[in-house]
């Protein structure tokens, strides 16, 4: 079997140019920027790209026992307790709503059509049922990140305590680094494959995620290296995405980057490549027969009139 | 309720929300101007917040704009068409879209001008570039 990588983009390009620009209304994109940001940003699986994180190499002992001291006070760590309660349940819901928004996107994008609460009644089943499957693969993941870590923070802790350079300590953390990486690019094959196919399919079979995995699993099995080559180009995509982006936000005096940042008006902004990425896994799925095809066919174009030319 | 009642209904809530987006564009832009009048100081040129100036020391196409905005909002057109001459372009042009979407709404006119958006970008782009380029060729670019 043939399977394309770059028709499947062409074909996703054009679903965009169609849904966007033939012809450009504002309302449109506003509307389907709402339902991007639902379905991507919620969850925080891109906003974090421009997180900002901190050098924790040279905390000194005197911070240390700030700390301590500060987590050891029964008031404030009932406090942080319930921030932390809190925020666990902000996360939850978050969760719930861009599992939803998924499908209302997906649901955008297939019909060619922007709207919010007729998809938003009509996917609730599924939504919720993506929900339960994001919660529970969320708490697998994170699991497994505690467990590998647990070694690393440990050896972490014993190289801050003491004043000498431990080899040990050093080897390995070294050796963390890409057991990290691996389990990294695994949860992200992952989360890739459950958005690009396994959401598509639950939506075009009105299947549970267990259901849909279950549907998914013997065609991978059929076609490892397509999938894993799907991943590759996706990577590649993302670099050149990247790249863009960052091209515009150096263009722009870094406005640029504060915009695609702002939640919703990143989503706008970025709107072609969000409708393009989020055809592209329904279009390349769709080459692997019939019952995997998932968007709309693209409007037929009107026949010639007969002696129209005369 | 008939299907033509129901259609002028949303025809009118859509029209009532255009005018109010439209008032508040134009309430957005006047604050935005008030705000860049009240602060024109023109910073410190030796301390840029652009971060492509910081590490390459080369000012991107967008460079002065805000500066030449604010001399053109203190009437010195001729100081902001040297700092940055799309400031003043971008100002009339948006004047224009604005007034241009009062008119349709207005007339209640069906002809939908926010098509011309994309053509409108991708002219503005070319222009930032081409000028960029003509600067940076002529060493005419702010500092």
């Amino acid at each position: 079997m043939n399977v394309a990588y770059v028709a499947p983009l062409r074909l996703a390009w054009a679903r965009m140019t169609r849904m966007l620009f033939l012809p450009f209304q504002i309302e449109n994109w506003l509307v389907l920027g709402f339902a991007a940001f639902l379905s991507q940003y919620l969850a925080g699986s891109q906003g974090g790209q421009y997180s900002w994180k901190g050098r924790s190499d040279n905390i000194p002992h005197s911070v240390i026992h700030s700390v301590r001291s500060f987590v050891l006070n029964p008031f404030w760590s009932a406090l942080l307790i319930w921030i932390a309660i809190f925020g666990l349940v902000i996360a939850v819901v978050l969760i719930w709503i861009n599992a939803r928004g998924r499908f209302i996107f997906l649901h955008n994008v297939a019909h060619e059509r922007p709207g919010i609460v007729e998809p938003w009644q009509r996917y609730a089943r599924l939504g919720n049922s993506l929900f339960l499957w994001s919660l529970l693969y969320a708490f697998v993941t994170l699991a497994i990140v505690v467990a590998l870590a647990l070694p690393f923070i440990g050896a972490l802790i014993t190289a801050f305590q003491s004043e000498e350079f431990r080899w040990p300590a050093v080897g390995l953390m070294l050796a963390w680094a890409p057991v990290a990486a691996a389990v990294g690019i695994v949860v992200a094959y992952f989360y890739m494959m459950l958005n690009h196919f396994v959401v598509p399919i639950m939506f075009r079979h009105d299947l549970t995620t267990a259901a849909a995995w279950g549907r998914f699993i013997p065609l991978f099995r059929a076609h490892p290296g397509n999938f894993l080559l799907y991943g590759l180009f996706m990577l590649g995509l993302t670099i050149v995405v990247g790249f863009a982006c960052a091209t515009l936000g150096f263009a722009t005096c870094c406005i640029g980057f504060v915009l695609l940042a702002l939640p919703y008006i990143g989503s706008v902004i970025t709107l072609p490549v969000e409708v393009t990425m989020r055809a592209l896994g329904p279009e390349f799925l769709a080459q692997f027969g019939a019952e995997w095809s998932v968007l709309a066919a693209p409007p037929a174009k009107p026949a010639p009139v007969e002696g129209a030319g005369a | 309720m008939t299907m033509a009642r129901a259609v002028e209904t949303a025809r009118f809530g859509r029209a009532r929300i255009a005018r109010l987006a439209w008032a508040a564009c134009g309430a957005a832009a006047m604050a935005g101007a008030l705000t860049l009048r009240a602060s024109a100081a023109a910073g410190d040129p030796s301390h840029p917040l652009c971060l492509l100036r910081t590490v390459t020391g080369l000012a991107c196409p967008t460079c002065g704009l805000t500066r030449a905005a604010a001399l053109l909002l203190a009437g010195e057109w001729r100081a902001s068409l040297a700092m940055h001459p799309m400031a003043a372009a971008l100002a009339v042009q948006l004047a224009a879209g604005w007034m241009a979407w009062g008119v349709a709404l207005a007339r209640r006119s069906r002809e939908r001008i926010d098509r011309w958006i994309p053509h409108a970008i991708a002219v503005e782009a070319a222009a930032f570039l081409a000028i960029w380029i003509l600067r940076l060729a002529t060493g005419t670019l702010p500092r």
